[in-house]
C-alpha cells in the first residue's frame, strides 16, 4: 500500500497541473483584454484626429473662398478706402470669426483696415514675418500664432 | 491680390483663436485627451482644447523633434512624444492639406496604459486568491480522503470492520461503507466457496471421475475422490492403504509396463500426462480406464504434486465398438440397396452423401455427384429436367415426404429411370436436409412399355377378330346374293344375243357385284379370314406377273425398276393373296407420285431377322429367315399423322378409295406370318417392306384360266345342294346352258337323299358347306360313303368356313367361294371333272 502522504503529493501535485493551464490562459486573456483596450483608445483618437481635421480643413477652404471673393471686389480692386473700409466692415459683421482685416501693399503700409485705427502710413509691417510671407505668397498665407497681435 | 494698376496688395486678417477653437471637438469618452493644432514649421501650437487658463497659443509644442520624428516613423499616424509639461502623450496626428498645420488627438499615455495595468492587477489579483483558495481546498479534501484511507488500510491489515471514522465525502463514506460490506460479502464468499467446492466435489463424484492429488516427493496420495470404488471396486482407505504399488498390480500384464513408464515420464519431464489402460477390479473384471494428469512445480521448479483424473470408459469404448459396428451394418444395407442412397442441402439442392450405387446404376463417380454443381438437373433427361425439381421443392416446401419418377442420362447416354423416394430431414422442426433412394425402375419401365405394346397388339387383334366375325358373318349372305346376281347376270348375258341392248347393263351389274365381292374380300383379307391357299411361291416371278398387268396403268403416272436378287428363295403362301399385295403396292405408289420421270423401285432380297431388327415393323414375327419385298417411291409422302393410320381400315386420303388396301396387306401379311414396315418423308417419298418367311419348296406360280365356253354337248349329270333356292336355280339354269343336266337338293339331308337313290348317276355333286338339318360336310361324308370316288365341289359365302378347312381338297374334292359367276363355276367344275382321267 503507498504511503499516506505520497496520496497528498500527488493530490497537491495534481492540483498544480490542474491549475496552471488555468492560470496560463488567464494571464493570456488579460494580456489580449490589455491590447484591447490600447486599440480601442487609439481608435478613438484616431476617429477625433480625422473629425477635426475635415472641420479645419473646410474652415480653411472657406476662408480661402471668401477672400479671394473680397480681393475680387471692385472696391478693393480699386483700392477705394472709404468703400474697402465699409466692405471690410461689412464682411466681418457677416463674419465674426474674423478680428479684422486690412489691405496692406507691397511696402508693407497698411492702406485700409475695418474696426482698427490706421496706423501711421509711414509705418511698415514687413519687419514681421508673418506680414512679408503673406506678401509674397500668391494665394492664402497662414502664418503661425501670434498672441495679441495681428495675425492673417 | 494685384489691382487694376498692376500694383500687388495683400488682404490680411487675424483669425480669433477662441472662436476658432469652436471648430474643434473633443470627446468626453477619452478622459483627459486634448486636440491640438500645431504649426509643422515652428512647431508652435496654434490651438489646444482643453488647456486650464484659456488657449495655449503660439506654446511650443515641446519636444518637437521627437514629434517630428514620431510623426515620420508612424505608419498610422500614432504618436508617442514628450508633451510641453513633460508628461508623454500618445496620440494620433493628420496632417492639414495645403495648410502647415498638423492636427493632433492626444491623450497622456499613463491615462491608456494605467486603466489596462489596472484591469490586469485586479485579475491577477483575483485569479491568485481563487487558486490559493483553490489549493487550500484541495489539502482540506486531501485531508479528509487520507484520514478514511489510512484508517481503512489498517483496517485492511487487520482484517476489521472500519470504526466510524468522520469523513464529509460522501465518497469516502461510501467507500468505508464498501469496504465493511465486501469484508462481509467476502465471508459470505468463503462460506459459499466452501460449499461451492463440497457441491463441486460432489459433482466430480457423482460423474464417475476420480480425481487424485499426488505427492511426487513422498510418493504417496494425498487425496483421491470417492469414485475410486466406483472404478475400482476398492473403497478410498483400501485403495490408499495399497499406494502405488497397489495400482501397479492392479494394472493389466499387458499394460503395466508402459502405463508405469508413462507415468514415471510424466513425473520426470513434468509434461502432462495421458493413458489408457486396463485396471483390474475387485470383482476380477478389468475396466479399461483413461487417465490424464498435470505435474505441478514449486517456485525452484521442482515437481512436487500430480493432479489427476482417471475415467472409467469401459461402457464408451463399448458404445463406439457399437457405434462401428451399426456404421459397418448400416454402409452394409447401403451398399446392398438396389438404389442409390442420397442426401442433399434442401436449399442448393446440392449432394452431400450419395451412396456407392449412384456410381453402378448412372456411371458418374459419387464424387462428382457431391462436387458439381447443380449435378441432379444437369444429368436430369431434358423432358424432367423442369418439372421434376420445382415438383421436388414444391413438396418440401409443403413439409411433406413424397416420391416421383423421372428420367436421367446416364454417363453412357442410357435413359435411366429412377424412382425416388424422398423425405425431409428435419432439425429443430425445420426442414433442413432432404434424403431418399433412387430405385432404378428402368426395366419395370420397359416392361410396361412392352406390356403397352401387348395390349395394343392384344387390342388389334381382337379388333380384327370382332371384325373378321362381322366380316364372316357380313360375308356369308352377302356372297350368296352376290352369287344369285352374277348368276343371273351370266346367265342372263348367255341367254340373250350379245346385240341385245340390255348387254351392257348386265356387263354392269356383273361389273358393280366383282367390285362388291372384291371390297368383301379385302375386308376378310384385313380380318386374316381369306381362305388361304398356301402354296410354294417365288416372289420374283409374281411380281413380274403382277406388275405386268399393270404397266400400262402405271407408265402414266410413274416408271417402274426392278431390282430382284436372283436365286431368292421361295415363300409359302396364297399368289392370289400375295398378288393383290404387290398390285396394291405399286398402284398406291403410281398415285403418289403422278410424275413419269420419277421411278418406282421394286426389291427383293433375303435377310435374317433378329427381334430386335423385327422391333421396327407393325406385325410380331418370330426372329428367323425371311425374304424381303420393297416398294419405293419418291412421290408426295406422308406426313406422321397420316403415316399412324395408314393400316386402319376404312382410312384412305383418297376421294374415291374404300380404305381397305393397305389394311388387306397387313391382314394378308399377317396371315401369312409375315410383318410389314413403311417408311415415309413428306414430300420426299415412302418406301414400304414386307417380311415372307422363307421356303425352300418348288414354287408354283397360278396362271389365270381363260374363261370357259359353252360347248353345247351333254356332258354328264349333276347334283346340286343348296339351300338357298336362287343359288340352286342359278346354278341348275348356268350349268344346263353348259350342258349338264342337273338334279337339286334342297339341304343336305334331301341331297343324300336324292343321292343314294341313283348314285351313279351323276358325274359330280355341288354342296354347300352350310345347309341346315344336314351341313355340307357331312353330307359329304354320307355321299362318299355311298360312293366314295364321287366328285364334289364344295361351295361356301365363309372365306374361312372352318369345316372347308378340315376337309382335305384333293382330285376328287375342290372347293369354290361364294359369289362366283357362271364361267368361273363352270371352270371350276371342268377342272374337276378334268382330274383323275
Amino acid at each position: 500500500m503507498r504511503p499516506i502522504s505520497t496520496i497528498f503529493r500527488r493530490l497537491l501535485i495534481f492540483a498544480l497541473m490542474a491549475t496552471l493551464p488555468l492560470t496560463g490562459v488567464i494571464g493570456f486573456a488579460l494580456y489580449r483584454q490589455f491590447q484591447s483596450d490600447q486599440r480601442r483608445v487609439l481608435d478613438q483618437l484616431q476617429i477625433l484626429a480625422e473629425t477635426n481635421t475635415q472641420q479645419l480643413a473646410a474652415y480653411v477652404s472657406n476662408t480661402r473662398h471668401k477672400l479671394k471673393t473680397l480681393a475680387a471686389e471692385d472696391a478693393v480692386v480699386d483700392v477705394q478706402p472709404a468703400e474697402a473700409e465699409a466692405m471690410f466692415q461689412s464682411f466681418i459683421s457677416f463674419n465674426p470669426r474674423f478680428a479684422n482685416i486690412g489691405l496692406l501693399n507691397t511696402d508693407g503700409r497698411v492702406l485700409v483696415a475695418a474696426n482698427q485705427k490706421p496706423l501711421n502710413p509711414k509705418t511698415s509691417l514687413l519687419f514681421l514675418d508673418r506680414y512679408r510671407d503673406a506678401l509674397a505668397s500668391k494665394d492664402l498665407h497662414i502664418s503661425a500664432p501670434y498672441v495679441r497681435a495681428l495675425s492673417g | 491680390m494685384t489691382t487694376r494698376d498692376g500694383e500687388r496688395y495683400a488682404l490680411v486678417t487675424p483669425v480669433d483663436l477662441p472662436e476658432f477653437a469652436q471648430l474643434l471637438t473633443i470627446t468626453q469618452t477619452l478622459p483627459d485627451s486634448e486636440v491640438e493644432v500645431v504649426d509643422a514649421n515652428t512647431g508652435l501650437i496654434v490651438i489646444r482644447l482643453p488647456a486650464a487658463g484659456g488657449p495655449p497659443i503660439g506654446q511650443h509644442i515641446g519636444d518637437f523633434d521627437r514629434f517630428k520624428a514620431a510623426l515620420k516613423a508612424s505608419k498610422d499616424g500614432t504618436l508617442q512624444y514628450i508633451g510641453p509639461d513633460g508628461r508623454g502623450l500618445t496620440g494620433k496626428a493628420v496632417e492639414l492639406a495645403n495648410t502647415p498645420w498638423i492636427v493632433s488627438v492626444n491623450v497622456p499615455t499613463d491615462a491608456i496604459l494605467g486603466a489596462a495595468w489596472s484591469n490586469f492587477w485586479q485579475a491577477l489579483i483575483g485569479f491568485t486568491l481563487f487558486l490559493a483558495i483553490s489549493i487550500w481546498l484541495i489539502w482540506r479534501y486531501a485531508l479528509s480522503i487520507g484520514r478514511p484511507i489510512r484508517a481503512l488500510a489498517e483496517a485492511a491489515q487487520r482484517q476489521t470492520t472500519v470504526a466510524d471514522i468522520p469523513s464529509s465525502p460522501a465518497e469516502i463514506s461510501d467507500s468505508l461503507q464498501a469496504y465493511n460490506n465486501m469484508l462481509a460479502a467476502r465471508r459470505t464468499a468463503e462460506a459459499c466457496l466452501k460449499e461451492s467446492e463440497h457441491r463441486y466435489r460432489t459433482i466430480i463424484d457423482q460423474t464417475g471421475q476420480m480425481i487424485y492429488d499426488y505427492d511426487v516427493r513422498q510418493q504417496t496420495v494425498n487425496w483421491f475422490g470417492v469414485a475410486i470404488q466406483q472404478i475400482t471396486g476398492y473403497t478410498r482407505e483400501e485403495y490408499n492403504a495399497r499406494g502405488v504399488k497397489g495400482w501397479k498390480d492392479v494394472l493389466h500384464p499387458d499394460d503395466r509396463e508402459a502405463a508405469v513408464r508413462r507415468f514415471e515420464n510424466c513425473i520426470r519431464t513434468g509434461d502432462s500426462c495421458h493413458a489408457e489402460y486396463r485396471l483390474r477390479h475387485k470383482d476380477g473384471s478389468y475396466r479399461i480406464i483413461e487417465e490424464q494428469g498435470v505435474v505441478l512445480s514449486d517456485a525452484e521448479g521442482q515437481h512436487i504434486r500430480m493432479l489427476g483424473c482417471m475415467v472409467d470408459i469401459t461402457d464408451r469404448r463399448e458404445a463406439d465398438r457399437t457405434l462401428r459396428e451399426t456404421k459397418v451394418e448400416l454402409q452394409s444395407i447401403i451398399d446392398t440397396i438396389d438404389g442409390i442412397v442420397w442426401e442433399v442441402d434442401i436449399n442448393t439442392l446440392q449432394f452431400t452423401f450419395v451412396s456407392p450405387q449412384a456410381q453402378r446404376i448412372l456411371g458418374y463417380p459419387v464424387d462428382q455427384w457431391i462436387t458439381e454443381k447443380d449435378f441432379w438437373t444437369k444429368h436430369m433427361h431434358p423432358a424432367d429436367s423442369k418439372w421434376a425439381p420445382q415438383f421436388c421443392v414444391s413438396e418440401a416446401a409443403k413439409n411433406r415426404d413424397h416420391d416421383f419418377e423421372y428420367r436421367m442420362i446416364a454417363a453412357d447416354g442410357r435413359e435411366v429411370w429412377l424412382h425416388d423416394i424422398v423425405s425431409l430431414v428435419r432439425e429443430n422442426g425445420r426442414a433442413t436436409r432432404l434424403r431418399g433412394v433412387m430405385v432404378d425402375i428402368t426395366r419395370h419401365k420397359l416392361a410396361e412399355q412392352e406390356q403397352a405394346r401387348l395390349e395394343a397388339r392384344l387390342f388389334e387383334a381382337q379388333k380384327l377378330e370382332q371384325l373378321g366375325v362381322l366380316a364372316g358373318g357380313i360375308a356369308h349372305d352377302f356372297n350368296n346374293l352376290l352369287t344369285s346376281i352374277l348368276g343371273q347376270a351370266s346367265l342372263a348375258q348367255v341367254m340373250l344375243p350379245a346385240d341385245n341392248a340390255g348387254a351392257d347393263a348386265l356387263n354392269q351389274i356383273k361389273n358393280a357385284s366383282l367390285r362388291a365381292a372384291d371390297l368383301c374380300k379385302q375386308m376378310l383379307a384385313y380380318a386374316g379370314k381369306g381362305r388361304l391357299e398356301t402354296k410354294s411361291v417365288e416372289l420374283n416371278v409374281l411380281i413380274k406377273d403382277t406388275v405386268h398387268l399393270l404397266e400400262v396403268t402405271i407408265s402414266k403416272r410413274a416408271g417402274l425398276e426392278f431390282n430382284l436378287i436372283e436365286r431368292l428363295p421361295t415363300v409359302s403362301g396364297d399368289p392370289t393373296q400375295l398378288r393383290q399385295v404387290i398390285m396394291n403396292l405399286v398402284l398406291n405408289a403410281s398415285e403418289a407420285t403422278a410424275d413419269p420421270s420419277k421411278k418406282i423401285v421394286i426389291s427383293t432380297g433375303t435377310t435374317q431377322a433378329t427381334a430386335e431388327h423385327l422391333s421396327d415393323y407393325q406385325i410380331p414375327a418370330e426372329p428367323g429367315d425371311y425374304v424381303w419385298l420393297e416398294v419405293t417411291d419418291h412421290g408426295t409422302g406422308m406426313n406422321p399423322e397420316t403415316l399412324a393410320q395408314i393400316f386402319n381400315p376404312f382410312f384412305t386420303t383418297k376421294a374415291t378409295g374404300s380404305g381397305l388396301g393397305l389394311a388387306a396387306i397387313l391382314g394378308i401379311v399377317r396371315s401369312h406370318r409375315g410383318t410389314i414396315r413403311v417408311e415415309s418423308t413428306e414430300g420426299k417419298g415412302t418406301r414400304f417392306r414386307i417380311l415372307l418367311p422363307a421356303a425352300m419348296t418348288a414354287a408354283v406360280v397360278p396362271t389365270i384360266n381363260p374363261s370357259p365356253q359353252p360347248t353345247g354337248q351333254s356332258a354328264g349329270t349333276l347334283l346340286v345342294v343348296d339351300d338357298d333356292v336362287s343359288i340352286r336355280q342359278i346354278v341348275s339354269l348356268g350349268l344346263s346352258h353348259y350342258g349338264y343336266r342337273v338334279d337339286e337338293g334342297e339341304d343336305g339331308l334331301a341331297g343324300v337323299e336324292t343321292f343314294s337313290r341313283q348314285p351313279d348317276r351323276y358325274v359330280a355333286t355341288l354342296l354347300d358347306l352350310t345347309m341346315p338339318r344336314l351341313n355340307g360336310q357331312e353330307a359329304l361324308q354320307r355321299i362318299r360313303k355311298i360312293r366314295p370316288d364321287i366328285k364334289v365341289l364344295l361351295m361356301s359365302g365363309f372365306n374361312r368356313q372352318p369345316n372347308a378347312r378340315e376337309i382335305a381338297l384333293n382330285e376328287i374334292t375342290a372347293y369354290l367361294q361364294k359369289p362366283f359367276d357362271l364361267p368361273a363355276l363352270v371352270d371350276a367344275l371342268n377342272r374337276l371333272l378334268s382330274t383323275g382321267k
